[in-house]
């Protein structure tokens, strides 16, 4: 126990720097390795510590602020490959590894795991499973739900325990990976996963469309949806998001394509014309603009630090109704204030809306007439609730709680159980 | 007997006379599902026709304490469908309605005793597909594909079930009825969904899916090469994955599997050949036939004898018949065989498919090999006659080999078909008790009283009730278990 000990430390600087939504932690352990997880959590089991995991720090102001936090458990050190055989397109790494040296080293073998978090390198693999992270390309490869194979984890007592395997196909056993994915670090420490992987594209593209109005746009959209063109990502962005891209106009569609040079040289020739039937001008970017402008657009959902009354939400609705939602939160934007700026995943339904100026009670407002709220990320302290949408089969997660956290020691009072 | 009496009154009473099956000869139908290894015929067999004559019924069945199972058409190859505790069988036969087909939002709604076949069918006049496609398509249905996690040879590409599953309307062990979303693809809380695809059963019956339809591609290819031997077939997929072609599909048959289907469905191929490729690549028309190209080249590269591309749909469904209908092609071959699912990392596919060779040589049963190339999953055919004892015994000796050599290779235990009763003693050469008491964690936040699907996935040894005992008790004292030398620690 003595060499765990000399792990945590109580420094009140580092405390403050680890702060979650502002509840300041009694202590901060940094672990070298997933045993000393083990042991840390095993030791805050003794003491009956409420302990909140820390990778990049990048979404710690997502969900209620904790009810009390006596040890953070920070990941980073936790940032080795644990199996790579290229050739089986499967890969093993610790949860501390960031987006962007996973994207790096993957890069060296041609591979890829194709998920564009927003800050890719400082958000964490473990973060990511944690928070269901998304990014642009979720429109056609999913997030690391839909890549996850396998998954290690440090139980509330200390005990680890894995699931799933190295093997891209596998139904042995239930699917814990989905249990502990997206589940806000209340079930377990998050200390390894696995994931299939995909090469790297030949060719890379992007075209971005802008229109003069919402509707043209969302026109473009349908009939992109419905052709038989697989565009990767299918990005709405408002006119502050455009100018950020370079691209001057009101409203914009960025649709990036991947493939061999004549899949891509189809997708771009039919992604100008169909623009052109909607009125739209249109701009294609290629190598360093492609990458350029992709991840200005993914980190457009950064929630990592947030000034008083900005407020980020991740709204999901069906395809079909994003415009409505788009629509209503203009809507919003001239009755509640905020000065909404807007971005949504247009083909599949998920967006995000980033809000500046408002009182926690104009916050409120906002997401009582927002019920598509998947979370809000916020410094307000005194929200009504920070988890909007309905939730279906509230008293089974209740349960499933009481089996893996029974003390509610992890992440207590973040989440909606 | 007077309790099973009352039952049947109160079940009739909702979901009529017709929807009850008490008779003795009429229940052995339903003593097990594809996997014949374990009978145990139930006590009784309902047919709702809906979501809220399921929930009464199950809120029924556990007043009474009686285990349930839910069934579809039992094509099942693990025995998830068999009652092997008794008590009723929910069966959906009689809810096999797609309710909504949504284009503009690229799902459908179904009920779960659609046939995965027609769904696809019917989807087909939108432009769309399912993708899941087990080779049991024509005959399984959607709640069986959901409850196993269901793959098939598109897989490779399109992923497996759980990927296409968006909401699901499912009746708790509790007989709690809920939408687990509303199928939009984010929702609140922990992934329901998520977790209830592919538990077997044993965390609920759904009884409505919202599930994803997929955009028919506008052009595919399909070739078939042939090969002298496996390890020069096996060394192609290696290549054809490690290169990242990404296929549509990429199944192997072996020598004893192009005998089989050559004379079933006349595909003239060489019975000299060792093996054979059956590779489908699509996407946009653009492009597609450069990939074509490279695909042949690398066959051409291993040694390919043949390769074949099969260009009219007409010959494309052909070729797809004879592999999809392969299993039941091995008729022609053995008056029974035992079908193997397993999986091991890709590179690794040379290695398992030799001991596989040497297995057969070793327990004197010939072993036929169709099945999921660019996976990696396995599905050797062991070929035996079950009204001889020790072939019988010998069947089930090569079956354990082929299993543990998967494990010692990286791999797992199934890859598709799921546990059920037939491997579940298998689960712990795989797993730690830890591993295995975080998944009894799980079921028993569904099911305390383990009425849903008994004697399913956890060892006969260790016991699901045990594991989560295990595990409660050392959450609450805060003490850890053994963890074995070679795990990730």
């Amino acid at each position: 126990m003595s060499d765990i000990s000399a792990l945590i430390s109580t420094d009140d600087t580092l405390c403050h720097t680890h702060a979650v939504h502002g509840v300041v932690p009694a202590r901060v352990a940094v672990p070298q390795t997933s045993a000393d997880v083990s042991a840390l959590v095993h030791l805050a089991g003794q003491h009956g510590w409420r302990v909140v995991t820390w990778g990049g720090g990048t979404h710690q102001l997502i969900g209620a602020p904790p009810i009390g936090v006596d040890l953070v458990i920070v990941t980073t050190a936790l940032n080795r490959v644990l199996q790579h055989e290229p050739n089986d397109l499967t890969i093993s790494v610790e949860a501390g590894m960031t987006m962007g040296v996973l994207r790096t080293y993957l890069a060296t073998h041609g591979q890829m795991l194709p998920v564009d978090p927003a800050l890719a390198d400082q958000t964490t693999i473990g973060g990511m499973i944690a928070t269901a992270t998304d990014g642009p390309r979720r429109a056609i490869y999913g997030i690391l739900r839909d890549m996850m194979i396998g998954i290690g984890v440090v139980e509330v007592n200390g005990q680890p325990s894995r699931a799933g395997g190295m093997v891209v196909k596998n139904v042995s056993g239930f699917d814990m990976m989905k249990l502990y994915h997206g589940s806000f670090g209340t079930l377990a420490v998050i200390v390894s996963a696995n994931f299939k992987l995909i090469p790297i594209p030949p060719v890379t593209a992007t075209v971005v469309a802008t229109f003069t109005q919402s509707d043209y746009a969302f026109a473009y959209i349908t009939d992109v949806m419905q052709s038989q063109l697989t565009p990767v990502t299918c990005e709405l962005l408002d006119t502050t998001l455009l100018q950020r891209v370079g691209v001057m106009g009101s409203w914009g569609v960025a649709l990036a394509c991947e493939g061999p040079q004549a899949a891509v040289d189809r997708h771009i020739t039919e992604l100008l014309q169909c623009a052109q039937i909607h009125a739209g001008a249109t701009t294609i970017f290629y190598n360093e603009a492609h990458t350029k402008c992709w991840q200005i657009i993914a980190d457009a959902s950064a929630v990592a630090q947030l000034e008083d009354g900005e407020m980020m939400i991740r709204w999901a609705t069906l395809p079909a109704f994003v415009g409505d939602v788009v629509e209503r939160i203009g809507d919003l934007g001239q009755a509640l204030g905020g000065n909404p700026q807007i971005h949504a995943r247009a083909s599949i339904g998920v967006g995000y809306v980033r809000l500046t100026e408002l009182t926690a009670r104009a916050q409120d407002q906002w997401l009582m007439a927002l019920p598509e709220a998947v979370w809000v990320a916020t410094t307000a302290t005194n929200l009504a609730t920070y988890w909007h949408a309905p939730v279906g089969g509230l008293d089974v997660m209740v349960r499933i709680r009481d089996e893996f956290d029974p003390q509610r020691r992890l992440n207590p009072g973040r989440f909606v159980v | 007997m007077q309790q099973l009496t009352q039952l049947v009154t109160a079940l009739r009473e909702i979901v009529g006379h017709d929807g009850v099956i008490d008779g003795a000869a009429a229940l052995l139908t339903y003593e097990a599902d594809g996997c014949v290894m374990d009978l145990h015929a139930p006590n009784l067999v309902v047919l709702p026709r809906s979501s809220s004559q399921t929930a009464a019924v199950v809120k029924l069945a556990v007043a009474a304490g009686v285990p349930v199972v839910a069934r579809g058409a039992g094509t099942g190859l693990s025995g998830g469908a068999t009652p092997i505790h008794g008590g009723i069988v929910i069966a959906t036969t009689r809810m096999d309605k797609v309710l909504e087909v949504d284009t503009r939002n690229k799902r459908t709604l179904v009920q779960p005793g659609v046939i995965n076949w027609e769904l696809s069918q019917h989807l087909a006049n939108y432009g769309y597909a399912f993708m899941p496609d087990p080779s049991s398509q024509k005959a399984c249905t959607l709640g069986g594909n959901i409850a196993n996690n269901s793959g098939g040879p598109h897989c490779l590409k399109y992923g497996m079930t759980t990927n296409h599953v968006l909401a699901l309307r499912t009746v708790l062990p509790n007989g709690e009825l809920i939408w687990t979303g509303n199928g939009s693809v984010d929702t609140v809380g922990y992934d329901l969904a998520g977790v209830m695809t592919g538990s077997e059963g044993m965390f609920g019956i759904v009884t409505e899916a919202w599930v994803r339809m997929t955009r028919l591609p506008e052009s595919l290819r399909v070739v078939l090469a042939l090969f002298p031997d496996i390890p020069s077939a096996s060394q192609t997929v290696s290549t054809i994955i490690a290169r990242g072609l990404l296929p549509a599909a990429l199944e192997m048959m072996d020598k004893l599997a192009i005998k089989a289907v050559n004379g079933m469905y006349k595909l003239g191929l060489p019975e000299s050949a060792g093996a054979a490729l059956l590779i489908e690549i699509d996407g946009v028309e653009e492009g597609l036939d450069d990939l074509l190209r490279d695909v042949t080249q690398i066959c051409r590269d291993h040694g390919a004898i043949e390769v074949r591309p099969a260009t009219t749909p007409a010959e494309q469904a052909q070729v797809w018949a004879a592999r999809k209908n392969a299993f039941g092609a091995m008729g022609r071959l053995s008056p029974s065989y035992y079908l193997v699912d397993t999986v091991v990392p890709r590179t690794k596919l040379p290695t398992i498919l030799a001991h596989v060779g040497d297995v057969s040589r070793d327990f004197h049963l010939p072993i036929a090999n169709v099945f999921h190339a660019g996976d990696g999953n396995l599905h050797p055919l062991i070929l035996f006659d079950r009204r001889d004892r020790a072939q019988l015994e010998r069947a089930l000796g090569a079956a354990t080999e082929i299993l543990k050599e998967s494990v010692r290779l990286g791999g797992v235990v199934s890859g598709e078909h799921g546990i059920g009763v037939e491997k579940r003693d298998f689960m712990d050469i795989l797993f730690t008790t830890a591993d295995l008491a975080a998944m009894a964690g799980l079921r028993r936040s569904f099911d305390p009283r383990e009425l849903f699907n008994p004697g399913k996935i956890f060892p006969a040894s260790k016991g699901c009730g045990e594991l989560a005992e295990l595990r409660q008790h050392a959450i609450a004292a805060n003490e850890i278990g053994d963890v074995p030398a070679g795990t990730w620690l």
